[in-house]
């Protein structure tokens, strides 16, 4: 982790050291700092999550800050890096979550994208969470996809010849980040999408998605990255290690075992978006509502162990596996609207509604309502009370105070 | 009982389906931020151009969306003709990055920004956030300065003969046409603007910026305490201050910010306020380049009056 981190401030250097010969090179830092008063996580309902689908952490915390550098690299290529520091029990970690280079100048309408970046798939998962008018990802995206799916690999998407928006692309990935389990060494998942959208009239817009996320996951890789380098290189041992706790252990082995399960699993994300403006002037008021709908299928095999709360000796003495073929439905429901330029508010509701053996007519649920106050248009204080029901024995209330702030670049943000 | 011939149905489901997916690509199709530059194009281009306006007169074009129908429209556009100097940075960006057209990408192919063909005003010698949403390079809102609308023709016919040599002589004929007529109504907007040489005005945000510069009517304030941001109720009553000490008449703002702010101070003071027509589109009587300088000279010329 250190050394990581070492490499990363020096490569960080040396890129802002040329900045001042670059006049075009765009930096931006994204500041997220905040409060929040919540019950300690407990899972959502009996799957299989880590500490990533936690949400906003218990007390003062410093989560998702970024750092961000794109620039053209030439008439060909655009390129683009973001780092994203969290912390996790009082040690920073430095995630590359973006290092891609796209292709602005391919014919057909076709554009390429390579490296580490977010898939495409789904309304939220292509947006940066800095952008997202809530302080935490819905209750659908922390289950099914840790926030956000990003990972290695390569994007082709075409731009049909239509008068109405219409791209098709595809993406390959690497598979070594949850929700994929792969081993990494091949392709581990695999998308398609579908995305269309169009104007009801000047003060009316709507965009539609379809997309299919494909995994195929292998029994053993489970962790993300500290897990791959554990099987791989077997050394910096210990790091996940650390920041688990207790509980996510038990949750690693329980029912859900996403060490356990080999097999396939296919995301089908369905997503929705209306925004309206007087006029279509954005300016002093305005309206979105979003909405994503998941059906998630597994299917393959999982390693059972008969005594859950025994593992280690259970491991050892009786272990099988258990064919599996299951599927989860969910769905969340935003509703944003900007009163001023300075006040916005709005509601969210997301329900999942798992297969057994992770629920048993249990739907884990969280309703949030938020306040903000933006100053200018790169500063944000964030208001938030979720009513939590993830799991089947609690319902918290939880409130927080968000700071959200943008320095450097103004980028332009997606529709 | 209407009889329905099938192989006529086929046929026009079938001209349909291809008009849709491989619609004719004939003329030169424009891409414009805003109205004015697609006035400026229609000029240049007299019927032979498919021109197409991204924003209207009634939306601020420093927070438009980058929505689906204008990355299907920036996919299609030989050029993209917009006003530059960061106006658009919040959407244009992504739109290009969106719509996978190379040919729209830089300036030395089919895009085109105003700014970078005229001397900016209010080019700030350091910026940094505490300012205000400022502008590193100049005031953007260029397009209101009959002299430099002059200038800015000149460079589009250059622009679409460098993209479109087949009509270099058709656009050259326009160009001649427009600058004869425009230089005869500068002319006389310079006559008319006399009286109002000296005036003092407050306005929303700089985006008069160049038409009073070219009226000789001085700007004391602004609405918003520093670009980009609200009036407050504190900077309004500075203005208060500002409006009888220096005996402002007008209150100017556009069609896309809120009159709230020029009615209080229109309440509370002797001030006029004023909702200018910012651009083509801006009211019933502007629209083209022409109409729109004599209406807002003439609102302005009216509104001193009183």
């Amino acid at each position: 982790m250190k050394r990581n981190t070492l490499t990363t401030a020096v490569v960080f250097a040396a890129a802002c050291g040329s900045v001042q010969a670059a006049e075009n090179i765009n930096i931006s830092a994204i500041i997220n700092v905040g409060y929040t008063e919540r019950e300690d996580f407990q899972g959502i309902a009996g799957y299989g999550v880590d500490e990533h689908a936690a949400g906003l952490k218990s007390g003062f915390w410093t989560d998702h800050t970024e750092l961000s550098i794109s620039a053209p690299i030439d008439d060909l290529f655009f390129g683009k890096m973001t780092l994203v520091l969290d912390e996790h029990d009082g040690e920073t970690e430095i995630e590359l979550e973006e290092a891609f280079i796209q292709t602005t100048a391919l014919p057909y309408d076709l554009s390429f994208r390579a490296g580490r970046f977010l898939s495409n798939v789904g309304y939220l998962n292509g947006k940066h969470a800095h952008t997202d008018s809530f302080a935490d990802r819905p209750l659908l995206y922390r289950a099914f996809i840790n926030g956000h799916y990003f990972d290695d690999g390569a994007r082709l998407s075409w731009l049909a010849p239509t008068d109405v928006y219409l791209e098709l692309g595809a993406e390959l990935f690497k598979g070594g980040k949850m929700p994929a389990y792969a081993s990494g060494d091949g392709i581990g998942a695999q998308s398609f999408f579908v995305k269309t959208g169009g104007d009801f009239n000047h003060e009316h817009s709507w965009q539609l998605g379809l997309a299919h996320l494909g995994f195929d996951n292998d029994e053993g890789y489970c962790g993300d990255h500290a897990h791959e380098e554990d099987h791989e290189e077997g050394h910096e041992e210990g790091h996940e290690e650390e920041h688990d706790t207790d509980f996510l252990e038990d949750e690693h082995e329980q029912a859900f075992g996403a060490c356990a399960f080999s097999g396939e699993k296919d995301y089908y994300i369905l997503d929705a978006v209306w925004k309206w403006a007087p006029n279509g002037n954005y300016k002093y008021q305005n309206f979105t509502l979003a909405a994503e709908y998941f059906l998630v299928e597994e299917k393959g095999e999982l390693l059972h162990q008969d005594d859950h709360h025994d593992q280690q000796s259970a491991l050892l003495e009786d272990e099988h596996h258990d064919e599996v073929d299951i599927e989860h439905h969910g769905y969340y429901l935003s509703a944003v609207y900007q009163l001023s330029p300075n006040w916005a508010t709005g509601l969210r509701y997301s329900e999942i509604d798992f297969d057994k053996p992770f629920a048993d007519g249990f739907k884990p649920s969280v309703a949030t309502a938020m306040l903000e106050y933006r100053h200018s248009h790169f500063s944000t204080v964030r208001l938030q009370y979720n009513r939590d029901k993830s799991t089947e024995h609690l319902s918290d209330d939880q409130i927080t105070l968000q700071f959200s702030m943008a320095l450097g670049a103004h980028g332009a943000h997606q529709f | 009982m209407v009889r329905i011939n099938f192989k006529q149905t086929l046929i026009l489901a079938g001209s349909f389906i291809a008009g849709a997916i491989f619609p004719a690509k004939a003329e030169l199709n424009i891409f414009a931020c805003e109205p004015e530059y697609a006035a400026l194009a229609a000029e240049i281009t007299g019927e032979t151009a498919n021109i197409f306006s991204a924003t209207t007169a009634q939306q601020d074009p420093h927070f438009i969306q980058a929505r689906p129908s204008l990355i299907a429209k920036m996919r299609r556009a030989d050029l993209v003709v917009c006003a530059g100097a960061d106006l658009e940075i919040g959407w244009l960006p992504m739109l290009q990055m969106k719509s996978n057209n190379r040919q729209v990408q830089t300036t030395d192919k089919g895009l085109f920004y105003a700014a970078d063909h005229v001397d900016n005003l209010d080019i700030p010698v350091n910026v940094d956030r505490s300012m205000g949403d400022v502008h590193t390079l100049g005031n953007p809102h260029v397009h209101l300065d009959p002299i430099r609308v002059g200038q800015l023709a000149i460079a589009l016919t250059a622009k679409l003969s460098q993209l479109d040599d087949s009509n270099r002589e058709l656009y050259q004929q326009n160009l001649a046409s427009f600058e004869q007529r425009w230089q005869l109504s500068t002319q006389k907007w310079q006559q008319q603007a006399k009286p109002l040489k000296g005036m003092k005005v407050i306005t929303y945000h700089s985006s008069f910026r160049y038409l009073l510069d070219f009226l000789g009517v001085e700007k004391v304030a602004d609405l918003e305490p520093k670009p980009g941001l609200p009036p407050s109720s504190t900077h309004l009553l500075k203005l208060l201050d500002i409006v009888n000490e220096q005996q402002v008449k007008l209150v100017l703002y556009t069609g896309y910010q809120d009159a709230k702010a020029a009615k209080w101070l229109a309440d509370k003071t002797d001030v006029t306020r004023i909702q200018l027509p910012y651009t083509v589109g801006g009211d019933k009587h502007a629209n083209d380049l022409f109409s729109l300088m004599d209406r807002q000279i003439a609102m302005l010329l009216s509104a001193k009056m009183n």
